[in-house]
This record gives structure tokens, sequence and C-alpha cells, in this order.
């Protein structure tokens, strides 16, 4: 019985019937598990580093400025996307890990502790090299998913200020114009156009009602500040202007000044 | 060429780059080996035969996926190991061994001393198809197949620490198991 498997075998072997499979597949193999982890890791890096940047240069850490009213503000414009992204891609990597010859020479609570020591040092590292205002520079299209879509953002607004009326403010927000109602604060009566401003406050239908607002150094925010000077391609600037110069109101501006 | 004297590791470079026909110094080589160890996962014969063709002809088509500078004998007993698995799934748990074996591990883990002979066979059998895969499988690789801590780590892709804590919680277990049935 053993003579005959050994034959078996051997004869299939022989007759070709069982072949050995290409080197380059087992190369090809290696490669794209090899590559696909380094480029799974150098995404990590990249997110974490957009997150610290998230935090840095947008409105988020700022709301924590008008002390406990500003906390839900904070919470609701937190980058949960980003981070979320980051979670997908540790565990990306993770599985990766595991598909390789090495993983299990060390636990895998040695290797992630390795893994996220390197990726948290890297990508802070990163946050203070000019990457992230070259890629909002030149790929802007990257980032706005990450940065532009604040969906539980209501209790807080910045933008610069396009025009002063009578009961509120019209700013130009990154999420497009909006309308910023004030007249149950006393505002410092210096504020003037393209000032930049933060206001914590409840949102009611389209309107904000601010409960605080402050003028911020735009270079506290860098990524708000550039995105700011991108007035939105769906609306007409001097329209706008003349608009709300003639005190018309402001929704009405709206619809009136959207290009076609 | 005398290839009884050429290491595994030789022998499957010369199979891959010169002659396809060395490949039956392998399988004499390992056949005893491997169907010691696959015996214990299957039912009969006919189906160890089986599971031992399936083994040497994934070993073959393999080969170029062997790295040459590490142990051959750990890379066969790593698929022979995913094949007996896939046997296992198959057909219900399996547990199958000699009954030099049972001797064997009474010697050397000391776990079922109290149990008389005749049932030996059947309470142990019984004890291992409780314990999970990853005790069972340590303790087989370690006490019946007389692998190392390193061999086990390469063969089960686990930490080589984790072994020997897989083999000693796995021992412990056995024995408690063992104690109700006393």
């Amino acid at each position: 019985m053993k003579e005959d498997l050994e034959n078996k075998i051997m004869k299939d072997i022989k007759n070709g019937r069982v072949k050995l499979r290409s080197k380059y597949i087992f190369l090809a193999e290696k490669l794209s598990l090899g590559s696909g982890l380094i480029l799974a890791v150098l995404l990590a890096i990249l997110f974490f580093n957009l997150i610290l940047f998230y935090i840095k240069e947008t409105d988020n850490l700022i709301y924590l400025t008008f002390g406990p009213n500003g906390f839900l503000a904070f919470l609701e414009s937190f980058p949960y996307l980003l981070i979320v992204t980051f979670i997908a891609i540790i565990f990306f990597v993770g599985f990766l890990i595991k598909k390789t010859d090495f993983s299990y020479k060390k636990s895998f609570g040695q290797w992630s502790i390795w893994l996220i020591s390197f990726i948290i040092i890297a990508g802070t590292f990163l946050t203070f090299t000019n990457i992230n205002n070259e890629i909002h520079k030149h790929h802007r299209i990257f980032m706005h998913p990450f940065f532009e879509n604040k969906p539980f953002l209501k209790n807080g607004i910045t933008g610069t200020i396009i025009q002063k009326t009578d009961n509120g403010l019209i700013l130009n927000t990154d999420r497009g114009i909006k309308y910023i109602n004030i007249e149950n604060i006393n505002i410092d009566p210096n504020f003037k156009e393209r000032d930049f401003v933060i206001a914590i406050g409840d949102k009611q239908a389209q309107d904000f009602f601010a409960n605080d607002i402050k003028r911020v150094a735009p270079d506290k925010m860098i990524f708000m500040k550039r995105e700011l000077e991108h007035f939105p391609e769906d609306l007409d600037r001097d329209c706008m202007k003349n608009c709300f110069d003639q005190d018309n109101f402001f929704h009405d501006c709206m619809n009136k000044c959207k290009k076609e | 060429m005398n290839f009884k004297d050429l290491s595994d590791e030789e022998i499957v470079r010369i199979v891959r780059e010169k002659n396809k026909e060395l490949y039956a110094e392998i399988i004499k080589r390992y056949r005893l080996k491997l169907s010691h160890y696959l015996k214990k996962f299957t039912k009969n014969n006919d189906e160890l035969d089986d599971v031992m063709q399936a083994v040497f002809l994934k070993t073959y088509q393999n080969l170029y996926g062997f790295d040459i500078d590490k142990k051959f004998s750990s890379w066969i007993y790593r698929i022979a190991h995913n094949e007996a698995i896939n046997n296992i799934k198959k057909n219900k748990n399996i547990i199958n061994l000699e009954f030099i074996e049972y001797k064997i591990l009474d010697q050397k883990a000391g776990i079922f001393s109290k149990i008389e002979k005749k049932c030996i066979k059947e309470v142990v059998n019984e004890a291992l198809l409780k314990l999970k895969n990853k005790y069972r499988d340590p303790l087989i690789l370690f006490y019946l197949e007389d692998k190392t801590y390193e061999e086990i780590s390469d063969i089960l892709r686990i930490n080589k620490n984790t072994v020997g804590i897989l083999i000693m919680r796995g021992k412990k277990q056995l024995k408690e198991y063992l104690k109700g049935k006393i």
C-alpha cells in the first residue's frame, strides 16, 4: 500500500499531470503582500497625520476656548470619518501582517505595540512637515471628503464675514454661505468684513442663532483660512455683494445669485 | 552522488532545479513520520492514504513556495496539519491514537495514570476531543511527534512562547477533565 502511494505520486509527477507551481507565482504573491503592507502602513501614517492636522488647523479645537459651552461643537466637529478610516487601515495592516511568514515569530500584542508606536511617531513627525499644505494646495479633492463633511456639526460655525446686517452676519464657511443671527448676543462693534470668526449656538432651519462669537487669528486655522479663500463656485460673488447691499433677505440673495 | 546524505533542503533545491524524480526521496523520508501524525486524524487506512497523497502532492506543487533557508520538516508538517484540519472538518472530530501513544502520553505528561488500562482509549479520546484545537495540536506535536517548541511554532504558526503556554494549559485541562472520569 505504501509503495503504491509513492509510485502513484511519482507517476503523476513524471507524466506531468502534477506540476510545480511557477516560482513567479510565489514571487508575485510575496511582492504583492510586501508592497500592500508597506502601502497600508504609509496610508495609516498619512491618516494619523491628517487627524492631527485636522485638530490643529481647523475649528475643532478652538470650540473648546468657549469653555463647557463649546464642548458640544468640539465633539460634533471631531474628525470621525478620518478616525474610522484610520482604524479600518490599522485593521487591514493587522490582517496583512497575519498573512506574512514572519508574523507568528512575535506575539500579535508585540506587533501591535511596535506598529502603532511607529505609525504614531511617523504620523506626528509628518504633521510638522509641509506635506499637508502641499496636499491641500495640489490635491484638495483628496482632503474634501474628510475635512468638509461635518454631518454632526449643529452647534458651531466658522467663517469669514462677507456682510454685517442689523441682526446678523453673513459668513463664507467651509460649507457654503451661511447666515448667523446675533440678536441675542453683544458683538464687538469692530467686527468687519473679511474678519475670521467662530461662533457657538443652535442651528434652526437654515439659520444659526449664535450664543457666543469671537474673532480668531486666521493663522490659528490655516486649513480653514485657505478653504475660505475659495468663494463657493455655484454663487456669483458680485451679485451676492450687490444683493446684500440692497438689504435683501439672505435666502433671497442665495437663490438669486446661484449660477446657472 | 549519494543523495541519502543530502539534507531535505538540498533535495528540494535539486528537485526544483534539476531532477524531479528525486522527490521520491522526500516521500520515502516522510512517509512514515507523516502517516504516524496523520493517523490520529483519520478514521481508517483508506482515508489516511487519501490525506497522505494530498499532502505529498500539495508539497510538490508548492515546492517553490518553500524558503530553502528554513526547515523543510516544519514546512511539510504544516501542510500535513492543514490537511488534517480539512479532514477533521469533513468528517467531524476524529482522534485515533494507538495504544502505545496513550502510554507515551501517560509517561511524559503523567495525566491519566489512575485510569484503568482497558478504558484508557475511550476516556482519553473523549478528553482530547473535548480540548480546543489550539490546545490539542501542540500537545500532540510535543508529546507524540517529539517536536520542539521551535518546530511547533513553525508548524502551527504561533509564537514560540505561546506554544509553551498552550501545552501547559492543554495538559491542565486534560488532567481536569480526566479527574472527573476517575
